[in-house]
C-alpha cells in the first residue's frame, strides 16, 4: 500500500482544499506502508512508514487503495528502527469535494450572497440601542405662514345690502 | 382536452384551411388552423343536434375551449344595458348597467361567419326548423332567415405556434357623428401607444381594442392575417348566462350568437351585440323586464355612451380615454387567452416566438389571468410545443380559483357645495385688522340720535345684539381658502364695503409622496428602522418600515373651513400608483378669535353703580367697544375713562389677539364687563410647529467590518440549490447526499460539517 503526503494550507473546513507537495515543491512523497497489524482502520487509520523528517511539514495523506482517500494527519510517532506511526482520521470534505458541491441543500449562511439579506441575523452587530435620529419634509403642504396670505374666515349673517 | 369529436364531428373532416383560398396545398394545411362548421352538413352542430346530441336550449359542449378566461377578463363580467334607460338617457350621458355577470372561469370559442362561403349556399335553407327559433348556447345557429346567415364555423383545432394574435387599437378624436366615432381609426397597439405619426395625439380616445390572428400556411411565407368575412368574427361564450333562472327555476336563460362589427376582428373589449333581445339574434332570454339590451365586453375603466337618439333610433358606443394604465390594461386582457400575441406587426408577420417583443399568456392550471411572459421566457410555456386540443384544460372539471380581483380603490372625494345660512369670507390681514374690525366703530354710529339702537340693530344686523351677525372669526394658516370673484363684506343688511372673497367649504390638499429609500441595501436592517409620520396639526402616526420600506407614502389634507378641522389621510402608493388609505389623523388647524361685544342688558344691571356718564357712555358706545376689546384689561370700576380709552383704543389691540393664548382667559377671569364670547381660543400651539408633514427615520448603528463578518460568519439566508452555486464560508442544511460512494459514517460526518460551516 502506498500512501502520498501532502500539505494543505487551508483552513480545515474548506471542502476543496489545495494539496501541495511536499519536501521539494510540486514534488509529493510516498511511502510505502508497514504495518504489522492486520488491520487498518477506514476512517482512522495508521500507517507505520519509514522514517523521513520531510512527513512533519505534511498535513494530509492520500490513500488511492483506500477508495481514493484523503486523511488528516493527527499525529506522527517515532517508532524505533526508523519507523514512524502515522496516525490519521478521514478529511470527508476533501475526499468527496466533487461530489459535495454537486448536491442540494438549504443555505442558512453564506458568505457570496455578498450582503445582508431579508433574513434577520442575529450574529450581525448592528446596534438597535444606539439609534440616529433624522428627518425629511414631504414636497408640499397647505399650510402657509406667510404674511401676505389671507388667513381669516369670517361668517356672518345676511349678506343683503341695504 | 381534446375537443370532443362526439359532437363537433372527427377531426378529418374538419376544414383545413385558414383562408377562403383553397390553393393552399394540401401537404401545408397540416400546419392551418382547423374549422368545424355549424353548417357543414356531415359534422356541425346540426348533426349533434339531430343525433340528439345538442339539444336546443341546453349548454353546448364545452370542449372548444382550450383554456379558461379568468375572473381578470371583462369576459367574465360582461354588462347588460337596458334600452329603455338608453332610451331615456341624453346624448354624451354615460350609461349604467342594470346586471353585470360574475363569472370566475369563462369558456369559449372562437367563430367566424362565412355566408358567402360558396358551398354554404347549398344548405341555406336546410337548416331552418319550422319556427327559426334555434336558441342555444353558442357557438351559434342565431337567428335564422332564409337569406342571411348568422351561422358560423368555429375553430376547431390549432397550433399555438401558428396562432399568433395582433393587437389593434380603434380609435377616435372623442367625437361622434351620426352615433358612430368620428374618423374612427385602427392602429396596432404598438404604434397607439408609441403615437405613431401622431395617431394617439390626434386621436385620444378608444372604441374598442381587438386582436387578429396570423398564420403561417407555408414554412417558407411570412404570417398572413386572418381573411375577414362580411359576418366577421365573434368570441362565443360556452358558459351559462349568470343572470339568474325564471321564476319555474328552470335556467333558461341562455347565449347565442354574440357578434361584434369590427372589421372581422375577434373582440376584446368594445361592444359584443348590436341589439340583444329576446329573440334569437342573440339568442339570450333574460327577464322580461329587460327585454331588449345592449351588451359590453369593458373593464371598469371604460364606458358606455349614448351616441345618437332619435324618435326610432338609438346608438350607443364603448369608449375609453386613453392613459398610462391602458397599454398594460390591453395587454393582460389578451393574455388571458393564453395565445402567442404582439402589439407590432412586423412581429406578428415574421417574428420568432422567442423574440423580445413576442409574449405568451400564462395559463395556471388552463386559466389565463392576464400574466404574460416574452422573449426566451415563452420557450418555458407548454404552449410553445402544442396545440389547443393539447392542454391540460378541462372545462367540466375546473380548479378552483380565487375569484377576487383585488382591484379596488380607496380615494377621496371632493364635497359638493354645501348651502349654509351665513356668509362666508376669506379676508386678508390688511383688510381685516385695518378696514374691518375699525368700520365696526361706525355702524352704530349711523344710528338716528333719535332712534332706539335696538331697533336700529334689529333693522340693520337682524338682530338685537350686533355683535350676534358675526357668526365666528377664524384664524387658519391654510392656502388659498377663498373661491370666486372679490365682493365685499356684509353684516346683516350692512355693507362695509371692505374687500373679501368667498370661501371654500372645505380643502382636500395632496402634499405629494415620498419614497422611504432603502440606506441598508434594502434588507433587513433596513426594517429596523422606526418610521414616524408627523403630521401638522394632527399629531403623529406610526408607519410599518416592513410595509412601507422602499415604497411610496401619500399624504393628503382634508380640511374642513367650516368648523377649522382638519383630517391628515396617510395611504400607501403602490407599484401603479393606485392608493390604499392605511391611516387617518385628525385635528384642529384653525384659531377661533373671540369676538366680543358687551352684554347690553347684562351690563346695564351690573353697571347701575357707576357714574351716570359712564353708564351713558357704555349704552351709546356699546358697538364701538366690539373692535379692540381683546385690549380691555382695565377695570371700569377703577378707571371709567382709562376703561373707555381701552375699549375704544386700540386696533393695535387687534394684533394681540392672536398673539397671546391668555388674553381670552384674562378677559374672563379680570374684566367686569359682561362679554359675550362667540368662540373659544383654538389651536395656536399647532401653528407654532413645523406646518410641513415630516417623516422623522430613528435607525440604528451600523458598524462593521463587512467583509471580514461575511468570510467568518456568511450572512443569514434561506435558499434551497446547488452548493456549487456558492462560495466561501457557507453553512448548510437540509443536504441530499445521494449520488456517491461513501459510508453512512462519512455521509453524516459531512451533513455535521456542512451544517456548522464549510468553505465551499
Amino acid at each position: 500500500m502506498t500512501i502520498t503526503f501532502y500539505q494543505s494550507p487551508d483552513d480545515p473546513r474548506t471542502v476543496n482544499k489545495t494539496m501541495n507537495g511536499i519536501g521539494g515543491g510540486e514534488q509529493t512523497l510516498s511511502a510505502s506502508v508497514n504495518n504489522t497489524e492486520d488491520t487498518i482502520s477506514l476512517l482512522s487509520p495508521s500507517f507505520i512508514v519509514a522514517s523521513n523528517s520531510n512527513y512533519f511539514s505534511a498535513t494530509h495523506i492520500y490513500v488511492a487503495s483506500m477508495g481514493n482517500r484523503y486523511y488528516y494527519i493527527n499525529n506522527i510517532t517515532l517508532m524505533t528502527g526508523g519507523k514512524m506511526l502515522i496516525s490519521c482520521s478521514i478529511d470527508v470534505l476533501k475526499t468527496y469535494a466533487t461530489s459535495i458541491i454537486l448536491c442540494k441543500g438549504t443555505i442558512l449562511r453564506s458568505e457570496s450572497v455578498g450582503n445582508p439579506t431579508m433574513i434577520i441575523d442575529g450574529r450581525l452587530p448592528i446596534q438597535t440601542n444606539n439609534r440616529i435620529i433624522d428627518c425629511d419634509n414631504f414636497p408640499d403642504t397647505p399650510f402657509t405662514l406667510g404674511v401676505n396670505v389671507s388667513p381669516y374666515i369670517l361668517s356672518t349673517i345676511g349678506g343683503s345690502s341695504l | 382536452m381534446s375537443i370532443n369529436q362526439n359532437v363537433y364531428g372527427t377531426s378529418s373532416q374538419w376544414q383545413d384551411v385558414h383562408t377562403y383560398d383553397d390553393s393552399i396545398a394540401a401537404k401545408d394545411r397540416v400546419k392551418a388552423v382547423y374549422f368545424g362548421g355549424t353548417n357543414y352538413y356531415d359534422n356541425n352542430l346540426r348533426l349533434g343536434n339531430s343525433a340528439g346530441k345538442t339539444p336546443i336550449n341546453h349548454a353546448i359542449d364545452k370542449s372548444l375551449s382550450y383554456c379558461g378566461l379568468g375572473v381578470e377578463s371583462a369576459y367574465s363580467h360582461f354588462k347588460y344595458y337596458d334600452i329603455l334607460d338608453i332610451q331615456a338617457a341624453t346624448v354624451g350621458n354615460t350609461l349604467q348597467p342594470f346586471f353585470t355577470e360574475n363569472r370566475t372561469i369563462t369558456n369559449f370559442a372562437f367563430t367566424i361567419g362565412n355566408s358567402n362561403r360558396p358551398s354554404d349556399q347549398t344548405f341555406l335553407n336546410a337548416r331552418n326548423t319550422t319556427n327559426g327559433n334555434n336558441a342555444r348556447y353558442a357557438p351559434t345557429t342565431g337567428s335564422i332567415d332564409n337569406n342571411t346567415s348568422r351561422l358560423s364555423w368555429f375553430i376547431s383545432y390549432f397550433a399555438f405556434n401558428n396562432f399568433i394574435a395582433l393587437i389593434y387599437v380603434h380609435c377616435f378624436n372623442g367625437t361622434f357623428t351620426d352615433g358612430r366615432p368620428t374618423n374612427g381609426e385602427k392602429v396596432t397597439l404598438y404604434n397607439y401607444e408609441n403615437d405613431v405619426n401622431g395617431i394617439r395625439t390626434s386621436k385620444p380616445y378608444i372604441y374598442a381594442v381587438t386582436i387578429h390572428p396570423f398564420t403561417r400556411y407555408n414554412a417558407n411565407n411570412d404570417r398572413m392575417a386572418m381573411q375577414a368575412t362580411n359576418d366577421g368574427k365573434a368570441i362565443e361564450i360556452l358558459d351559462s348566462y349568470n343572470g339568474g333562472t325564471s321564476e319555474a327555476g328552470a335556467p333558461f336563460y341562455t347565449y347565442g350568437a354574440l357578434q361584434n362589427d369590427n372589421d372581422g376582428e375577434f373582440l376584446i373589449h368594445g361592444l359584443v351585440t348590436g341589439r340583444g333581445t329576446a329573440s334569437v339574434q342573440s339568442g339570450i332570454a333574460i327577464p322580461p323586464e329587460h327585454t331588449i339590451f345592449q351588451i359590453a365586453c369593458i373593464p371598469d375603466t371604460w364606458s358606455l355612451k349614448l351616441t345618437k337618439k332619435n324618435s326610432d333610433y338609438v346608438n350607443q358606443q364603448t369608449v375609453r380615454a386613453y392613459d398610462e394604465s391602458f397599454y398594460e390594461e390591453t395587454m393582460r386582457a389578451v393574455a388571458c387567452f393564453g395565445l402567442f400575441f404582439t402589439d407590432k406587426l412586423s412581429i406578428a408577420q415574421s417574428g420568432d416566438l422567442d423574440n423580445d417583443e413576442m409574449y405568451c399568456g400564462i395559463l395556471v392550471d388552463g386559466i389565463g389571468h392576464g400574466d404574460y411572459s416574452h422573449g426566451q421566457e415563452n420557450k418555458q410555456q407548454p404552449q410553445y410545443n402544442k396545440s389547443s386540443n393539447d392542454i391540460d384544460y378541462d372545462p367540466y372539471h375546473p380548479p378552483e380559483v380565487d375569484p377576487n380581483l383585488y382591484n379596488g380603490k380607496m380615494q377621496t372625494h371632493d364635497l359638493l357645495t354645501l348651502g349654509t345660512a351665513t356668509k362666508r369670507y376669506n379676508v386678508n390681514m390688511i383688510n381685516m385688522e385695518l378696514a374691518l374690525l375699525p368700520k365696526l366703530w361706525d355702524i352704530m354710529a349711523l344710528a338716528d340720535p333719535d332712534e332706539n339702537l335696538t331697533d336700529y340693530s334689529l333693522k340693520t344686523f337682524l338682530v338685537n345684539n350686533p355683535i350676534d351677525c358675526i357668526v365666528s372669526l377664524q384664524w387658519l394658516p391654510v392656502k388659498e381658502m377663498y373661491t370666486g370673484a372679490a365682493t365685499t363684506i356684509k353684516l346683516g343688511r350692512y355693507d362695509t364695503q371692505v374687500s373679501a372673497y368667498p370661501a371654500k367649504n372645505s380643502i382636500r390638499y395632496d402634499c405629494g409622496n415620498y419614497k422611504i429609500w432603502p440606506r441598508e441595501g434594502n434588507n433587513w436592517i433596513d426594517r429596523q428602522v422606526q418610521i414616524t409620520l408627523y403630521l401638522p396639526f394632527c399629531g403623529t402616526v406610526s408607519l410599518d418600515p416592513e410595509t412601507y420600506m422602499d415604497k411610496s407614502v401619500n399624504v393628503e389634507y382634508l380640511i374642513d373651513l367650516t368648523t377649522g378641522t382638519c383630517t391628515a389621510v396617510v395611504s400607501f402608493v403602490g407599484a401603479g400608483g393606485e392608493r390604499v388609505i392605511t391611516d387617518t389623523a385628525s385635528g384642529v388647524c384653525a384659531i377661533d378669535l373671540p369676538v366680543t361685544g358687551i352684554q347690553q342688558q347684562t351690563l346695564n344691571s351690573q353697571l347701575f353703580n357707576a357714574s351716570e356718564s359712564v353708564k351713558q357712555l357704555k349704552v351709546n358706545n356699546a358697538f364701538k367697544g366690539f373692535s379692540s376689546i381683546m385690549g380691555a384689561v382695565q377695570s371700569l370700576n377703577g378707571n371709567p375713562s382709562g376703561a373707555i380709552g381701552g375699549i375704544l383704543g386700540a386696533t393695535q389691540d387687534i394684533y394681540n389677539i392672536f398673539q397671546s393664548e391668555k388674553i381670552a382667559d384674562y378677559n374672563l377671569q379680570h374684566t367686569q364687563i359682561p362679554m359675550k364670547m362667540i368662540g373659544t381660543s383654538g389651536g395656536i400651539t399647532g401653528a407654532m410647529c413645523e406646518i410641513y408633514p415630516t417623516i422623522i427615520f430613528s435607525r440604528p448603528t451600523v458598524d462593521y467590518d463587512k467583509d471580514a463578518y461575511a468570510h467568518s460568519n456568511g450572512f443569514a439566508t434561506c435558499e434551497s440549490g446547488l452548493l456549487s452555486g456558492y462560495s466561501g464560508y457557507t453553512e448548510v442544511t437540509n443536504v441530499d447526499l445521494s449520488g456517491f460512494d461513501a459510508t453512512a459514517a462519512e455521509k453524516e460526518m459531512i451533513k455535521s460539517l456542512l451544517a456548522s460551516g464549510v468553505y465551499l
